[in-house]
C-alpha cells in the first residue's frame, strides 16, 4: 500500500498526502514510497500532513529517510502542516532547522521555483 | 587479592610526617596563583591549598605511596589501555544497585579487554542526567554507594567527572546563596539586575546554548540574576573568589582519594568569565588546570587530567599547555566527526589530511581517540576542516540514519549545528536498508578500527561496545536529542542479545572484544610509539605505528569502501628488512619480496600487518 500522489506538472514535482497518524504502523509505507520516489527520480516533494494529527518518532524518522538523496538531486521535501502538536515535535527535534514546514499545502507547492 | 597500593585509607593517618611540598611545585603553584590572582594577597590561598593538601596526604596508604615512587608518568597510558565510557546506571536488573550490576559485568566480562572505566557522574544530582551536581562527596543512592565504586576499582582504573564549571541549584552551597549566608556570596556570578551586563557584552559571549545566560532567582534580599552557562538548574562558579578554587581542589583530591586515577575536566572551557571577553579559553582558564595538574603531581601524582571541550580542533588541543604542564589527555573531537564523513562518502582524504598534521604531544600527554560517548558527536572541531557543504551533506545523512542534530548560538540571531545526536551503530549503519548483518557488522568494525591504530588512548561507550540502535521514542519522551543513545537496558534483554547469534550485539561484543584485545598486546600502539600517515589511496587509512626502539612495526590498512580496493605501499616507508609479515586480524603470513607491499583489501577490510624487524 502507498499513500496518495499527486503530481504539479507546473512545478515538476509530487504531492504525498499522509493520513491523520503516522506510526510505527504505517510510517515504513512512507519510507518505501519515498525510496521508490527517489529511484524514479522524483526529487520535488511535497508532503501534504494537513490531516495528521499524531505522528511518532518512526513516522518523524520516514520523512526524512531521503532528505540527503533528495537534495543531492536539486531536490527537496517540504511538509504542510496544520496540527500544532505534530509542528511542535518538529520543533523538539530541531528537524524545523532543516525542513520547510508551511502552514498549507499551496504555501509549500509555491515555495518551490 | 586486595591492592593496597591501589586504595586510600578511610580515616586520615595524622601520626605520620606531615605532607611537605617541594619548592619546586610551592614556586610553580605560586606562579600560577599570581597569574589567575594578580591583584589579589594569595597567601591564605596558599596556605588553604597546603593544608588540603596535607589532609589529601594524610589518606595514602603506604603501600600506595611506595608505589607511588616508582611510578612513570610515560607509562601512565600504554597500548593496554583502553577506556569504556559509561553512566553508573547505564544497565538495570531487577533487585540490584546499578553500580553493583556495572562491577559485575565488568569484572565478569571486561577484563582484558578494558583498562579504565569512564563512570559519569554518579552524584546526587538535579538534571542533565547527573551534570547538575548536588553534592560532590556522596554516591547517588540510587545508584548505588562507594562500595560498589571500590568494587569496580579492584580490577580497573577509574575515570571520575570533575564537574566544576557549575553546581546544580538544589545544592547545599546554592540554597545558601539564596539563604543570604555571607560564606556563599561570592561562590556565584550574580548581578543585581539583567542590565548590568550589555547586550553586545551578552552576544561576545561563547556558549553551547541557546538558553538565557543569566537567571533569575529569588532570594531572601530579593531577585538576583546569577551567570548560568547550560542552563538555568546549572549555576556556574565564581573562580574569581580564591576560595572557590580551593573548594573545588578539594573536590578533586576528594575524587583521588575515592579511586580516580583520570579526572575528566567537564566543560572546562568555561571556566572563568570575565565581561568583555569571549569567555572562553581565557589564560586564567588554562593557569587553573595548570594548577590542578602541579598540585596532582605534588600530592597525587599517579593522577591524570584530561580535558573536555569540544571546540575547534586548534583550541581543543592547546589544553595540552606545552606538552607537560597542563592536560595530560584531551577528548579528539574531530576524529568521530571525520570517521563518520569518511564512511558516507567513501573516501578517506578528510581524515588522512587531518590525522598527517596530528603531532606527537609528549611522553607525559597523549590524545583520547573516542568515537562515541554520551554526548553527540561534535561537529566544532572540524570547522575549518571540512567544509560547510561537507557539514551540511553529513548531516542529512545522519538524519536519514534516523539521528537528529543540536545547534548552538552564534551569538546573531542565527544558530550553527553543535552535534549530531545518534548511536555510533545507527550512524554508520542505515537501519532501514537490507543488507547482510554481516556486512554491517564488518563496516562498523572497520569504523572503530580507525579509533585504534592512532596514537592516543581509545574510548568505546557502552551502547557503542554492544552495537545499540537509536532511541528516538525517548527524544520526543524527554524532549532532549541526546537521550536517542542513553538508553538504560535491561541487564536480562542484554544478555539475551549477547547469546542470541541473529543479534547484531552478539557479533559485535565478540568481535569488538577481540579487536580490542588484540590493540592492548602490541607494543607499537603504545601512545609513545609514533605514527606516519599514508596517503596512498582515498578509500583506505593507512598508519604505522613503530615502537620508539624501532623494534616492532604495524602497518594498518583499514577500507572505509564496500569495494574490495588494491594497496600498493613503497618499503621505504616501512623497515627495508622485512619480508615476512603477520596480518593480526585474519591471522594469515604474507610474504612481500622486492620494494612493494602489494595486497587487495576487503569491504570494510581492517588489516594489521606486522613484521619483526632484523637490525
Amino acid at each position: 500500500m502507498s499513500f496518495p500522489v499527486k503530481q504539479n506538472a507546473e512545478k515538476n514535482l509530487h504531492i504525498i498526502e499522509l493520513p491523520e497518524r503516522l506510526t510505527q504502523k504505517n510510517s515504513e509505507e512512507l519510507r518505501a514510497q519515498l525510496k521508490n520516489m527517489v529511484e524514479e527520480s522524483k526529487y520535488r516533494l511535497v508532503l501534504d500532513m494537513m490531516a495528521t494529527k499524531y505522528i511518532d518518532s518512526t513516522g518523524l524518522s520516514a520523512v526524512v529517510s531521503r532528505i540527503a538523496h533528495l537534495r543531492s538531486n536539486s531536490g527537496d521535501i517540504r511538509l504542510a502542516i496544520q496540527s500544532d502538536f505534530v509542528k511542535e515535535l518538529f520543533n523538539i527535534t530541531n528537524l524545523n532547522k532543516i525542513i520547510k514546514i508551511f502552514d498549507s499545502v499551496q504555501e509549500a507547492v509555491a515555495s518551490y521555483v | 587479592m586486595f591492592d593496597h597500593s591501589k586504595f586510600h585509607l578511610l580515616e586520615p593517618n595524622f601520626e605520620r610526617p606531615v605532607f611537605k611540598i617541594t619548592d619546586q611545585h610551592k614556586n610553580q603553584i605560586l606562579s600560577l596563583l599570581r597569574e589567575i590572582y594578580p591583584e589579589e594577597n594569595i597567601s591564605a590561598t596558599l596556605q588553604e591549598l597546603e593544608r588540603t593538601m596535607k589532609v589529601y596526604y594524610a589518606y595514602k596508604s603506604e603501600e600506595m605511596i611506595t608505589w607511588e615512587k616508582s611510578f612513570d608518568p610515560e607509562e601512565r597510558f600504554t597500548e593496554q589501555d583502553i577506556i569504556l565510557i559509561t553512566y553508573g546506571d547505564l544497565i538495570n536488573k531487577d533487585g540490584e544497585n546499578p553500580l553493583k550490576t556495572l562491577a559485575h559485568i565488568c569484572e565478569n566480562y571486561l577484563k582484558g579487554v578494558f583498562s579504565a572505566v569512564h563512570i559519569l557522574p554518579f552524584f546526587p544530582f538535579s538534571s542533565d542526567r547527573g551534570f547538575s551536581v548536588m553534592d560532590f562527596e556522596e554516591v547517588d543512592p540510587r545508584l548505588g554507594g562507594w562500595e560498589d565504586i571500590e568494587e569496580i576499582k579492584q580490577d580497573f582504573r577509574l575515570m571520575f567527572d570533575g564537574v566544576i564549571n557549575h553546581v546544580s541549584s538544589k545544592s547545599k552551597w546554592f540554597q545558601e546563596f539564596l539563604n543570604q549566608n555571607p560564606d556563599y556570596q561570592d561562590v556565584f556570578i550574580v548581578f543585581s539586575t539583567r542590565d548590568e551586563i550589555s547586550e553586545d557584552h551578552l552576544k561576545l559571549i561563547v556558549r553551547p546554548r541557546t538558553s538565557d545566560l543569566l537567571t533569575p532567582f529569588h532570594t531572601l534580599n530579593g531577585t538576583r540574576w546569577v551567570w548560568t552557562t547550560f542552563s538555568k538548574d546549572q549555576i556556574d562558579l565564581n573562580f574569581h573568589n580564591p576560595m572557590v578554587l580551593v573548594k573545588v581542589v578539594n573536590i578533586l583530591l576528594n575524587y583521588v582519594r575515592r579511586g580516580a586515577d583520570i579526572i575528566r575536566l567537564d566543560a572546562v572551557t568555561y571556566l572563568w568569565h570575565e565581561i568583555g571577553t569571549r569567555s572562553v579559553h581565557l589564560k586564567q582558564t588554562h593557569a587553573a588546570i595548570k594548577l590542578f595538574r602541579e598540585i596532582l603531581n605534588a600530592v597525587a601524582p599517579h593522577v591524570g587530567l584530561i580535558t573536555e571541550t569540544n571546540v575547534n580542533h586548534k583550541d581543543n588541543i592547546s589544553y595540552f599547555g606545552n606538552g607537560f604542564n597542563e592536560a595530560q589527555m584531551v577528548y579528539n573531537f574531530a576524529l568521530p566527526p571525520l570517521v563518520v564523513h569518511s564512511f558516507y562518502n567513501e573516501n578517506t582524504r578528510k581524515l588522512t589530511e587531518w590525522a598527517q598534521r596530528l603531532r606527537f604531544v609528549s611522553p607525559t600527554a597523549t590524545y583520547f581517540n573516542f568515537l562515541d560517548s554520551h554526548d553527540g558527536i561534535g561537529l566544532m572541531a572540524v570547522d575549518g576542516i571540512l567544509t560547510e557543504e561537507e557539514i551540511q551533506s553529513m548531516i542529512l545523512r545522519v538524519l536519514e540514519h534516523g539521528g537528529f542534530i543540536s545547534y548552538k548560538s552564534r551569538g546573531d540571531g542565527t544558530d550553527t549545528p553543535y552535534e549530531m545526536n545518534i548511536t555510533w551503530y545507527s550512524a554508520i549503519n542505515r537501519e532501514d536498508v537490507d543488507e547482510p548483518l554481516e556486512l554491517k557488522i564488518q563496516r562498523y568494525l572497520a569504523s572503530r578500527a580507525i579509533a585504534l591504530v592512532l596514537m592516543g588512548v581509545p574510548g568505546v561507550y557502552f551502547h557503542g561496545f554492544i552495537g545499540s540502535q537509536n532511541d528516538s521514542e525517548a527524544v520526543l519522551e524527554e524532549e532532549e536529542r541526546r537521550t536517542i543513545n542513553r538508553k538504560v537496558i535491561n541487564f536480562n534483554n542484554l544478555a539475551e542479545a549477547v547469546l542470541n547469534p541473529e543479534s547484531a550485539t552478539y557479533h559485535i561484543t565478540r568481535k569488538l572484544s577481540a579487536l580490542l584485545a588484540k590493540r592492548t598486546r602490541e607494543k607499537a600502539f603504545h601512545p609513545n610509539s609514533p605514527q606516519i600517515v599514508l596517503n596512498v589511496s582515498e578509500n583506505l587509512f593507512v598508519v604505522i605505528r613503530t615502537t620508539p626502539d624501532k623494534g616492532e612495526i604495524i602497518l594498518t590498512v583499514t577500507n572505509v569502501t564496500s569495494k574490495i580496493c588494491s594497496l600498493e605501499i613503497d618499503k621505504k616507508y616501512l623497515t627495508p628488512n622485512a619480508t615476512d609479515w603477520y596480518d593480526l586480524i585474519e591471522k594469515k603470513q604474507y610474504q612481500f619480496r622486492g620494494n612493494k607491499i602489494k595486497m587487495e583489501v576487503t569491504p570494510y577490510g581492517i588489516v594489521w600487518l606486522k613484521a619483526a624487524v632484523t637490525h
